[in-house]
């Protein structure tokens, strides 16, 4: 009985000092989770940082932050609590009926909860209106894009405990109606979407991701390409369509809320149609491609992964990823460096596309909108 | 740094402890000390010197209380002692609080405030402060000798297992084990250690922070205002469930780290909830407080020896004391009264009512008292306090909004509180593994291994879990 007594104690030993030597030796346990932010980096040991206990803070958050075991320690805690209770442990995301996952923005933003009020939006559409007036003056372009919401799209499966909230006006609403009030070129990609719903061959939104799904991505590139030609008055590369494959597991980040609940068991089964926008190798010499500035969000992200944009836009074209970084082409980012304050620059573009899906509308347009009225009043 | 942050389970612990296993026994006491006040001064790194010094003031206050017999003169040094520890816990401890009532009171009278900088305070201060007076007094009281070493009382006293959330462990409970515990270095007090541990550890992060974060939303002043009767009720009895699995949690951890050293420390839970008095509640809660209420303040006052009056009265001073001990704000001290009131009241008539009304109606009843002091103890003021008391009796709508996690381990904490079979059969396990059949030891450290990978899970995964009686 001794020998079993040994073995349990050395076999609990081990289970105790095992995270540690993962540490020494470097090795890490699990795939690395995804959408954890690193803590601050402690301050430089001193003796004031010390004794207020200040740097003992940061370095217990590092500590945890940077265990080896942690990816599959948090995936196995994630997935019990999963499994036995429902509970996801992620920022703001909620379990909705029938397994479809949702983010907390676009509830809120679908019921109405970040409302603005007519009046500010009133204003901020009529700032943006006097923007593309004088765009158009200067022989640019302005098209508003109305991305998509999963909430909008799909509210018959919110979470149960949204059932009892009554929904009121929200922002998507009265920008829409202020829109295509204005002079301002709209594509409203939300209600394009909501009218092929009952309709489309595949889902336009999946259960495990807060985007539209690949499918309703080359919808809308199609309509937005079309819109684009119609308002630039000039045809853009020629492209075709490549096979449809319909898969049940994930390619990339199509189910990324369901990733990000960093589960051990990966890959949500559901409907996968994928299929490739394909540029026509015979095309025209001299193909127009617009010189275009993005003011936009993750919406426009995905358009720039499935490289929609590198096909049928000038190189030189820029991504201002929430007015708050420049993202190029080639996979750069960047801080803005006031790029966006020169009006010659902004009158070298063809086009100012904003793209801004309706849980961020009512942040319309980070700053954009005040930088670029400035520019031209 | 708290038992269940990453860089203790993850880094300390394995280093102390192979550190420790590693020491030949006659040094251990050294790895011990080392590993104790690192651990210290990593939370409190100015507060060691304190730590060190009183300590060592109270070392050579007790050699010399040993070595004299002209009892005038022991009794001069006692006091010395005394004066040390409480002027250091009152400055430490109460200073704000003192000055803060003083100057609410000049500003009535329309006086200047006096200006005062706001003392820090030293962690674990009310615990080793009552460890370093029970040594001093035991060795007045001629129980146990004083230590010769200094190394010795400060191990004592700094012992990090126990040194800032208790056991509070009386000097002649743990004196001979101080140096003399080799018949405690083998492998079933270890794995008996580990799995105390990781009881306590599980209980802490699966229980107590579950329900602890419940009674975290509620308990914030606009909150309570939009809590439905029903939420108020289930949101008190879980905070009653979480400082119970919290603090006795600790406790585990706490017992189960002496025993990897070799230690015995005394137990400071025996199922409160099942309490059929406030009497009883108060021996099977914090059992290690009461001990040394009783040993160090009760019977010198007089206990029960002096007549009923003189009896009640050291019963309020005693519990006034004992809230104040908790903390330092008017909250604390109607906590303590509100117990003391009870424990009267059972001398005087109610004990004997609640024994004839049996426990089916006395543990009720004794729970609802204790429910009621944990919201004065819960809530950060008087006026918190009172909202929540409304909230409880103004008999709203019954209407709730919580997890199925939340009712899970609500379901779990009530079925451990008020089942002592669960508690018994672990001491069955114990009596099997004291039988020498290793099925039982066996069953301990297999469980050890489960608990502590799910534990692991969850210290990496979650953020801070202070706990609830660091703050005394």
């Amino acid at each position: 009985m001794l020998i079993v007594k040994r073995v349990v104690w050395t076999l609990v030993l081990l289970l105790l000092c095992a995270p540690m030597l993962l540490q020494l030796s470097g090795t890490i346990l699990g795939r690395p989770l995804k959408g954890w932010q690193p803590p601050p980096e402690p301050d430089t040991l001193s003796w004031e940082s010390w004794s207020e206990g200040q740097w003992q803070g940061y370095a217990e958050e590092q500590a945890r932050y940077r265990l080896n075991a942690r990816p599959f320690l948090a995936r196995l805690n994630n997935q019990l609590k999963y499994s036995l209770f429902g509970k996801l442990n992620a920022h703001n995301i909620f379990m909705g009926k029938n397994g479809y996952l949702y983010e907390g923005i676009y509830i809120w933003s679908y019921l109405g909860m970040d409302y603005q009020g007519e009046e500010s939006i009133a204003e901020n559409v009529a700032m943006l209106e006097s923007i593309a007036d004088s765009l158009k003056a200067n022989g640019s372009q302005m098209l508003f894009v109305l991305a998509s919401g999963k909430a909008t799209f799909m509210p018959e499966n919110l979470p149960p405990r949204y059932d009892t909230i009554p929904k009121r006006t929200n922002n998507y609403e009265t920008y829409r109606q202020h829109l295509l009030q204005s002079s301002i070129p709209t594509l409203d990609l939300n209600q394009y979407l909501l009218d092929m719903k009952d309709t489309a061959s595949y889902k336009l939104y999946t259960k495990g991701n807060t985007h539209w799904s690949a499918y309703a991505l080359y919808s809308v590139t199609d309509t937005l390409l079309r819109t684009i030609e119609q308002l630039l008055h000039k045809d853009l590369p020629d492209y075709y369509y490549g096979p449809l494959v319909v898969e049940d597991q994930a390619r990339g980040l199509d189910d990324g809320i369901f990733q990000s609940l960093n589960l051990l068991w990966t890959g949500l089964k559901d409907e996968y149609a994928y299929r490739d926008i394909l540029l026509n190798p015979e095309q025209p010499p001299g193909v127009y491609r617009p010189k275009v500035w993005v003011i936009g969000d993750s919406f426009y992200g995905t358009l720039m992964d499935a490289r929609i944009p590198h096909r049928f836009f000038s190189d030189s074209s820029l991504f201002f990823y929430y007015f708050n970084e420049m993202r190029t082409l080639d996979g750069r980012h960047y801080p803005l460096d006031g790029t966006e304050k020169q009006r010659r620059e902004v009158e070298k573009q063809d086009l100012i596309l904003i793209f801004i899906t309706d849980g961020n509308i009512g942040a319309c347009c980070w700053g954009m909108t005040g930088t670029f009225f400035n520019l031209f009043n | 740094m708290v038992f269940s942050s990453a860089l203790f389970v993850f880094y300390f612990l394995p280093v102390f402890l192979l550190a420790y296993l590693a020491t030949p026994p006659p040094c251990r006491n050294w790895t011990a000390l080392a590993g104790s006040l690192a651990f210290y001064a990593w939370g409190a790194p100015l507060f060691i010197f304190v730590l060190i010094a009183s300590s060592l003031a109270d070392h050579f206050i007790a050699r010399k209380i040993g070595r004299l017999y002209d009892s005038t003169l022991r009794r001069r040094w006692l006091w010395v002692s005394i004066a040390l520890n409480l002027g250091l816990l009152g400055y430490f401890k109460y200073a704000n609080f003192f000055v803060e009532n003083i100057n609410s009171l000049l500003v009535n009278f329309g006086a200047q405030p006096a200006k005062w900088a706001e003392v820090a305070l030293p962690i674990g201060i009310s615990f080793f402060t009552f460890q370093k007076l029970s040594y001093v007094i035991d060795v007045y009281n001629r129980r146990m000798p004083a230590l010769e070493k200094a190394r010795d009382v400060l191990l004592y006293i700094a012992l990090f297992p126990q040194l800032i959330a208790g056991p509070i462990v009386r000097y002649h409970e743990i004196a001979e084990q101080l140096n003399r515990r080799s018949q405690n270095y083998n492998l079933n007090h270890r794995i008996n250690g580990l799995f105390r541990f990781a009881v306590g550890l599980a209980k802490k992060l699966f229980i107590a922070d579950v329900m602890g974060a419940a009674a975290e939303d509620a308990f914030q002043m606009e909150a309570i205002g939009n809590l439905s009767t029903s939420e108020a009720w289930i949101i008190i009895t879980a905070y009653a469930f979480q400082i119970y699995f919290d603090f006795s949690a600790y406790s585990d951890m706490a017992i189960g780290l002496g025993k990897l050293m070799g230690f015995d420390f005394p137990e400071n839970f025996n199922f409160p909830y099942i309490s059929g008095s406030i009497t009883e509640f108060w021996r099977r809660w914090h059992i290690t407080l009461s001990n040394w209420m009783r040993d160090y303040l009760y019977i010198p006052l007089g206990g029960n020896r002096r007549g009923r009056r003189r009896t009640f009265f050291n019963l309020w001073i005693v519990f006034l004391l004992s809230g104040l001990w908790h903390g330092a704000a008017w909250a604390f001290v109607l906590w303590g009264a509100w117990h003391g009131l009870f424990l009267v009241m059972e001398k005087l008539f109610l004990q004997r009512w609640l024994k004839a009304a049996g426990r089916w109606i006395s543990v009720p009843v004794t729970f609802f008292v204790v429910l009621m002091g944990w919201v004065l103890f819960r809530a950060e003021s008087l006026e918190m306090a009172g909202k929540y008391y409304q909230a409880l009796f103004r008999w709203q709508e019954v209407e709730w909004h919580f997890s199925s996690q939340f009712w899970f381990t609500f379901t779990l904490a009530a079925l451990i509180s008020f089942t002592p079979a669960l508690g018994r059969l672990s001491y069955q396990l114990d009596e099997v593994y004291h039988s020498r059949i290793g099925l039982a030891i066996t069953g301990k450290g297999a469980f050890s291994l489960v608990i502590l990978a799910l534990c692991f899970s969850e210290v990496a995964v979650s953020g801070f879990h202070p706990f609830i009686y660091f703050r005394f």
